[in-house]
């Protein structure tokens, strides 16, 4: 059973406390690893609005808007073993349109 | 009597059943000596004609390797991590258009022309840049700041004509730490492989094609396939979008053999593998009591995160530890290794050498199954890499067999 969610949390910081608290192990050398197969994916502040570029004479290439970034922090997620979002996940679910600016290869939001 | 048929199991990539998600071994020629594998639909691998396609979901990746544009008669078992091209549009389908969807043209001076055609079966452009001026291809890129990044680009030598080795063909731009890369760039094969560091200003563009960089003269043809753009220090195989980033999980073979096919007290496990990279991470191939989310009762090979380091180990039913080691290794090549254990011994062989032995009294017991990770029922350190054969013994072979094995 695989889970396909997409999330918006306030902040990057909120994101890493989020996934760090997931169930981990330790391997013989101390490292931690995220159990149970999920895949996360960090998209981060998401491009809203491309920023407009003019060429110029002497070929170079000037920015005359910048480009716009979403305020929230976007993380994708292919669950595994899971029916729905893990605690303290779920209020952070967002929908899109289609499958937004990410998928999972093979699959569709 | 060959080596082969002394062993208990033996795993030579060559068929698999993608709808029952199994890889199967030559020894044992039953459903005991199957692993369980899970790839996603859309991944992708060199068929024998050297034609980059896609698998079936849960179809074992049997990759063949391509030298200098010849592809190998033997293909490997290819297991990778979980990645993401960030490039939204690789597939390079114009779609009716003069461009390929999600692509503009840079400047666009000089007489020029960008038509679809494919390379290795994959979507691909010929840009023709006629007279002197600059055409590029570009698309948006937004990666995340201060983070490590490859981009690799196919280009088909065949059909491209009048580069320069100096001429500027591929660029990042309006970001921190922008980079171009010339024609000399490319490797023998048509590759352009490129590990790069964005700044805190990560969101530009990547430019393919003439005048990324400047102007570039007439009488230019390239072919360009492939784009892609993931996290890490090194690339993966290729990952087709259309329109959104697109992530291929980590791929997984586990589950081989019974207690019939290992034996606690004597063995071998031998493997030819390749790591993707020594990329400071842990990698496993082990023989496991299948008990728990701990090392007890397993033989394990490990691709260790320290660079060159092989290990071997040998843990009992307490998790006492009987280990061997070598740390002149180059795990990104193709070596041959195997482990043997006994009452007596424990002894790590590579390349047809021992390079490493050690007094061994913490022998496993309950073996049943062989993964392609640590062997611990939370499949964590998987093993990602090339695998050409794996084989295992129930008996401890002799020294000149274990040179011979790994010769």
């Amino acid at each position: 059973m695989e889970l396909f969610k997409k999330y918006e949390f306030d902040s990057q910081e909120q994101a890493e406390s989020k996934i760090a608290a997931l169930p981990h192990d330790t391997d013989d050398e101390g490292n931690e690893w995220l159990i149970g197969k999920h895949t996360i994916v960090k998209l981060g502040h998401i491009v809203t609005q491309e920023g407009i570029y003019e060429d110029t004479e002497d070929g170079d290439i000037v920015e005359v808007t910048p480009p716009v970034y979403a305020d929230k922090y976007s993380v994708d997620v292919l669950w595994r073993g899971l029916d729905s979002s893990p605690y303290g996940w779920a209020s952070y679910e967002i929908t899109v349109e289609g499958n937004g600016v990410h998928t999972f290869l093979g699959r569709n939001f | 009597m060959s080596l082969y048929d002394k062993a208990s199991l033996v795993m030579i990539p060559s068929g698999y059943k993608a709808s029952s998600a199994t890889l199967y071994s030559v020894v044992p020629n039953t459903s005991v000596g199957d692993f369980d594998v899970t790839v996603d639909a859309d991944a992708t691998r060199v068929n024998k004609d050297g034609l980059i396609e896609s698998v079936a979901a849960n179809q074992a990746r049997l990759d063949y390797p391509l030298t200098n544009g010849v592809v190998g008669d033997c293909p490997h078992l290819l297991l990778e991590p979980s990645r993401t091209n960030f490039l939204t549009y690789s597939t390079l389908d114009f779609n009716g258009g003069a461009t390929p969807t999600g692509w503009t043209v840079g400047f666009g001076t000089g007489t020029f022309s960008h038509t679809e055609t494919t390379y290795k079966g994959q979507g691909a452009v010929k840009h023709t840049q006629s007279t002197t001026g600059r055409s590029y291809l570009s698309e948006t890129i937004s990666l995340s700041a201060s983070t490590t990044y490859t981009l690799r680009v196919e280009f088909d030598r065949n059909n491209s004509s009048g580069i320069d080795d100096t001429d500027y063909i591929v660029a990042t731009a309006n970001m921190d730490n922008s980079f171009a890369k010339q024609w000399s760039d490319v490797d023998d094969d048509g590759i352009l492989e490129v590990q790069f560091t964005t700044g805190t200003d990560a969101t530009g563009e990547l430019r393919l094609g003439f005048g990324v960089s400047g102007n570039e003269d007439g009488g230019k043809t390239i072919v360009f396939s492939m784009p892609q753009i993931e996290a890490g220090s090194y690339s993966t195989s290729y990952i087709p979008t259309s329109g959104f980033a697109v992530t291929r999980t980590a791929d997984t073979c586990n589950g081989a053999g019974d207690s019939s096919t290992f034996n606690d007290s004597e063995g071998v496990l031998f493997a030819e593998i390749a790591a993707l990279a020594d990329d400071g991470t842990s990698r496993r191939i082990t023989i496991t009591d299948d008990s728990g989310a701990n090392y007890n009762n397993i033989v394990s090979l490990e691709l260790d995160e320290s660079t060159n380091t092989l290990k071997g180990f040998v843990i009992n039913n307490s998790g006492n530890i009987t280990s061997v080691s070598t740390t002149n290794l180059n795990q990104d090549e193709n070596n041959k290794i195997a482990l043997k254990y006994n009452s007596a011994s424990t002894n790590l062989y590579v390349n047809g050498s021992e390079v490493d032995s050690a007094t061994s009294t913490n022998l496993p017991t309950g073996l049943v199954k062989l993964d392609f990770d640590s062997g611990r029922s939370d499949e964590i350190q998987g093993f990602y890499g090339k695998c050409k054969q794996i084989m295992v013994f129930n008996e401890a072979l002799s020294d000149s067999e274990l040179q011979q094995l790994t010769s």
